[in-house]
């Protein structure tokens, strides 16, 4: 019985990487999305890689092992395409999501994230920063199915910390408390990102994050603090609030993002761009 | 590209390639074999190695990420004829069977005695808890690092 399902998300186009399509670059020997895919086998009852292409999924399936491929929904934007599809089609009631450029993923942090997610919807980690490694999580598949859904009416290009301020019980890991490496989240997208070394991250978060939020009614919309409420309502400060007083500041830059205010917005992005790690697509 | 770092106490200055890993520096440039490479995505614990003292998977480390630091491979602990108390303890207590995993058991147990000098067999269990070992089981391997802790008694 499929328990927990695993997703490598492969529908980007590496248009800022030199060497062509970079799930297929080497890094020791082995193509990136192979690393990927055998951390990822190490825990999951099934491997799902989410593809933009036909021809994309022949390229990959000769260098992985026993994978499902799915291709990504269409009426969907951006890199929340690929987890759509991928949910749609996998068996497990839990759902590891991971990136195909993350060559250095450990199968340690996996079952950090796998434990940390019992009695969540949602565990990803976070640097203490307050930055979120939103493309990598541990998420429930129907309820994760359901904020997508909803996010992708909601009339503006679904991002993937949608999930994160979309679900009532988010928890964040945090990479200085579990002594994770900055090395297992390097995302790789471009060859400097390989040549230049990987620093600790500095900030002042100690612990995980933990966020519940109560659904005051029946369905994901009625959320307190949430996703819903500041695009609905155009005024992001309960939900940003809530992420600022725990130290989850990259969902407060998101939720600004999302604010009526043209300042607010600027300043949600002036803050995203200064948390960002590395070379991040905001 | 080059990067120049210390192996062992010693400089060292080799050319390698963006997309390659220290422990295949190590084994293939350096011949430190040694560090063991033995499933490549962090998962055994064999290429462990200390990185500025802290434990590593020379597995999920870039070569170019070394560039200016200190590596300590399982080759740097022994001072010349003389094996280093960890070192010691896993031959008096037999903790080593086909012996592929054991340099990463050694540097691991090095780092956890660093960290703290007096651990419980508890202690012991869960730092070591990355690290397999196929053959031997793992009895014999906690009480040689808890010999060289001085929790278990030295043989006379």
């Amino acid at each position: 019985m499929v328990k927990v399902s695993g997703v490598i998300l492969s529908g980007g186009r590496s248009s800022r990487f030199e060497e062509g399509d970079k799930a297929l670059y080497p890094v020791g020997g082995k193509p990136m999305i192979r690393r990927v895919y055998e951390a990822l086998s190490d825990v999951a009852d099934e491997v799902i890689v989410a593809v933009d292409s036909v021809g994309r999924a022949e390229r990959y399936s000769g260098v992985l092992g026993d994978v499902r491929f799915v291709l990504d929904k269409a009426g969907v934007n951006g890199p929340v395409r690929g987890v759509c599809s991928a949910l749609e089609e996998a068996g497990g009631s839990r759902v590891i999501i991971l990136p195909n450029d993350t060559p250095f993923i450990e199968p340690r942090l996996l079952d950090i994230l796998l434990k940390a997610s019992e009695g969540f919807h949602l565990a990803s980690p976070i640097h203490p920063n307050g930055f979120v490694e939103s493309a990598v999580m541990v998420l429930d598949r129907l309820m994760g199915r359901e904020c997508l859904r909803m996010a992708s009416g909601l009339g503006r290009r679904p991002r993937m910390t949608d999930l994160h301020r979309g679900l009532p019980k988010v928890r964040l890991i945090n990479t200085r408390a579990w002594r994770l490496s900055p090395r297992t989240l390097l995302n790789v997208n471009r060859l400097r990102d390989l040549e230049t070394g990987v620093r600790d991250v500095e900030g002042p978060l100690e612990g995980d994050v933990e966020i519940v939020r109560e659904m005051v009614g029946g369905g994901l919309e009625t959320l307190r603090d949430s996703l819903w409420q500041t695009v609905r309502g155009g005024d992001p400060w309960p939900e940003a609030r809530l992420y600022l007083e725990k130290g989850a500041y990259m969902l407060a830059a998101h939720a600004f993002m999302d604010s009526g205010s043209r300042e607010l917005r600027w300043l949600g992005e002036s803050l995203l761009r200064i948390l960002a790690t590395g070379d991040e697509e905001i | 590209m080059e990067i120049e770092f210390t192996l062992n106490g010693v400089r060292k200055r080799v050319q390698v390639e963006p997309n390659e890993l220290l422990l295949n520096v190590l084994r293939e440039k350096l011949y430190m074999t040694g560090t063991k490479y033995g499933c490549g995505i962090g998962e055994c614990g064999a290429c462990t190695v200390l990185l500025d003292g802290e434990p590593v998977l020379s597995c999920l480390v870039l070569a170019a990420d070394v560039d200016g630091r200190e590596v300590t491979t399982i080759e740097g602990l022994a001072r010349g004829e003389e094996l280093d108390e960890v070192q010691k303890a896993f031959v008096e207590e037999g903790a080593v069977q086909c012996g592929f995993c054991t340099p990463g058991f050694i540097i691991t147990a090095k780092s956890l005695l660093m960290e703290n000098p007096n651990p419980s067999e508890e202690e012991v269990r869960e730092y070591i808890k990355g690290n397999l070992c196929r053959c031997t089981g793992y009895m014999n391997i906690v009480k040689a690092i808890l010999r060289a802790a001085g929790v278990i008694p030295q043989t006379p």
